[in-house]
């Protein structure tokens, strides 16, 4: 089996029918994910102006706010899976009713995907351990090096292990580049080579840790060791602890 | 045996028995490279021996064991892939044999292989690889074309077309793409990918062939034999005999399409004696045997030129059915190009008011803003109905849109023609 990380794409703005098709189908969805046997959660992501950017240079932590990219087409949510393969996956993902509406890119985890002790409670929306925060790793071409250094990935390890042993961690790895990312449209009817974002720099690493503030989270980025060579940025994922007043109407 | 008999016995094998002895050993080791250097290294070999052993009764079976000896023999130096030498070492004791000698003896049954080449097939042609990766693998593995020669086919530098392989097969790996025919449900549309890339390949060829390159012309022929294998694999499928069809249909003009100074000819005035027949007899009992109710767009697209192939003339060509298969095929794909081609089948079946309103309406379509066959059928039109100065200004107008001196050249001489 491989494991493979899908970011869900928008241009923000969804019609109401599509919303309430979504919720509709939603149920049936998880239903036919059980038959299957198939290891698979997403969350939602919040907008991309709550999230910061982190980089460490020379000892020194710079924070920007606002996300790394500011593209018309964002992405919205993040879904962790396992399949045979890429056909399954896009199989899987294309079954979703979100996938109806909205771009998925595909790509596989390029090493181990670290699963740490608060893996199913993220899965399962269970945030008292804190908000769940996605780091993502922004490289490009010239800085792609150190992404293949064994020293650094050491590091990216233990920083992993330490975040994980101060309850904090919930997964993370490493991912393909764009070079081998697949986008479905359609719920998988057209299914094309590429990253939905047209950009030269690409997320090329994911770790989900649960803060219950955000300089915690801002904190654990700045710690990362890939962020002394790319951007770490953080963004909180869309928790009900956070919206007390949607917690009736939110898709599971 | 002489050495030219060898050979050609040997060029035979390779266009016949490549693609199975490469898909094999790709699903056996899933090594794309490594299948692709030890089926070249069984080729060389069947060279060497084949003058004083003679040629195997089975060619294929021969190579495919050669090939997979090969790949033991790599596996095992490299020291790597002990689960891998042991499944392999398993299909060799299975087969009977792990000398060589008794090679045509190590050969699956045939079933097995022909799964190989469409696995093979469906693989290069994943939607998920990008599409001039998709030809560039299919003439590699499957049709054996070296990378030099499908790069000067599409006029790119050699290292490119290397990249676009490179690129390709990692990307299988990466993303774990399966090697694997597709679920049923998924076979048609799968299939429709299959075919625009044989498709997409037969035009770069038939569109280069007003030119001196023999190797583009090939393309054509490649992409016919790649096509008449998968219908050979997949027999039941209208819309892949359809594609053949159209294919032959198109290639039997070719001699034709081009006149003696190398300028282009239209179907109108190609001397139907040189189409070529056999071809045309091909496609039209191709079709004959697909044709139903509801035909994909390969098989309409093959019945529109079966309809030109059927007209000894062009005075006689059947314009109503041809208008109305465009019909059809606008239904399905929409495309304002299609409409345009019904324009003028409409307008040479006897209504060409009728034909020029539906060009004009096109005038308005984005999608059709830069096309230079929109303003060269709309000329060639208004020629037709006496209305000289109105043809010339669109002539001007094609004439700065069209893309190839070959096509410039034939504008001119239109223009040259209506300005009298």
């Amino acid at each position: 089996m491989r494991k493979y990380v899908a970011f869900v794409g928008t241009e923000g703005g969804m019609p109401e029918e599509a919303l309430a098709e979504m919720n509709r189908d939603w149920p049936a969805y998880k239903a036919e994910l059980e038959r299957r046997g198939t290891w698979r959660f997403g969350r939602e992501l919040e907008f991309p102006e709550t999230a910061v950017t982190v980089r460490a240079r020379d000892g020194e932590t710079l924070v920007v706010d606002g996300p790394f990219a500011e593209t018309k087409e964002y992405v919205a949510g993040m879904d962790v899976f396992e399949c045979a393969d890429l056909d399954e996956a896009i199989e899987v993902e294309g079954l979703s009713p979100v996938a109806r509406f909205l771009p998925f890119e595909i790509r596989p985890l390029r090493g181990e995907l670290r699963l740490g002790g608060l893996v199913d409670a993220f899965a399962g929306s269970d945030d008292t351990a804190g908000i769940p925060y996605l780091l993502s790793v922004w490289a490009d071409g010239a800085s792609a090096e150190s992404l293949e250094d064994p020293a650094v990935l050491e590091e990216y390890a233990a920083w992993q292990q330490d975040l994980d042993a101060r309850g904090a961690f919930a997964l993370g790895g490493l991912i393909g580049g764009p070079e081998t990312a697949t986008t479905l449209r359609d719920g998988g009817a057209r299914v094309s080579d590429g990253s939905f974002l047209e950009l030269d720099e690409y997320v090329a690493g994911v770790d989900v840790v649960c803060c219950s503030e955000r300089a915690q989270a801002v904190e654990a980025a700045a710690a990362h060791p890939l962020a002394r060579s790319h951007t770490v940025e953080v963004r909180p994922f869309y928790s009900e602890s956070s919206h007390p007043e949607h917690q009736d109407e939110s898709p599971a | 045996m002489t050495t030219p008999a060898v050979r050609e016995a040997v060029d035979a094998a390779f266009r016949e028995e490549w693609g199975r002895v490469v898909a094999t050993l790709i699903r056996r080791t899933g090594d794309w490279d490594l299948a692709e250097e030890c089926a070249q290294e069984a080729f060389a070999e069947a060279l060497r021996r084949w003058p004083a052993d003679g040629v195997p009764h089975r060619p294929g079976a021969w190579l495919t064991t050669v090939a997979h000896n090969r790949a033991l023999d790599r596996l095992r130096r490299a020291a790597r892939g002990a689960e891998l030498l042991e499944e392999l070492g398993r299909e060799t004791a299975a087969a009977g044999t792990a000398a060589a000698g008794t090679e045509e003896d190590a050969m699956p049954d045939g079933e097995e292989i022909e799964d190989d080449r469409l696995r093979l097939i469906f693989t290069c042609c994943h939607p998920a690889l990008p599409l001039e990766g998709r030809v560039a693998l299919t003439l590699r593995t499957l049709a054996g074309l070296t990378t030099a020669e499908i790069a000067r086919a599409f006029l790119v530098p050699e290292a490119t077309m290397a990249k676009r392989l490179t690129r390709s097969k990692a990307k299988i790996a990466a993303a774990g793409i399966p090697y694997r025919v597709p679920p049923a449900h998924r076979l048609p549309e799968r299939t429709a990918g299959v075919l625009a890339v044989l498709y997409l390949t037969f035009n770069e060829g038939y569109a280069a062939s007003s030119g001196p390159d023999l190797i583009r012309e090939g393309l054509c022929e490649e992409a016919i034999r790649l096509a008449r294998a998968l219908r050979g694999l997949m027999p039941d499928e209208p819309e892949v005999s359809g594609a053949l069809a159209l294919m032959l249909l198109q290639h039997s003009r070719r001699r034709a399409r081009v006149g003696a100074d190398g300028a282009l000819v239209t179907l109108e005035q190609q001397d139907r004696g040189r189409w070529d027949r056999a071809e045309i007899d091909e496609g039209l009992r191709l079709l004959d045997d697909v044709l139903r109710r509801e035909p994909g767009p390969y098989q309409l697209q093959a019945a529109i030129a079966a309809c030109h192939a059927r007209a000894a003339t062009a005075a006689e060509t059947d314009w109503d059915q041809i208008a109305g298969l465009y019909t059809l095929l606008e239904r399905q794909t929409s495309s304002p190009v299609v409409r345009l081609n019904r324009a003028v089948a409409v307008a040479l079946g006897g209504d060409l008011e009728a034909g020029l309103a539906i060009v004009d309406e096109l005038a308005g379509d984005a999608r059709l803003e830069r096309y230079h066959l929109l303003a060269a059928t709309r000329a060639d039109l208004l020629r037709r109905r006496g209305d000289a100065a109105a043809a010339v200004a669109a002539y001007e107008r094609a004439l700065e849109l069209a893309p190839s001196q070959v096509e410039r050249d034939y504008l001119l001489r239109r223009l040259a023609e209506v300005r009298g």
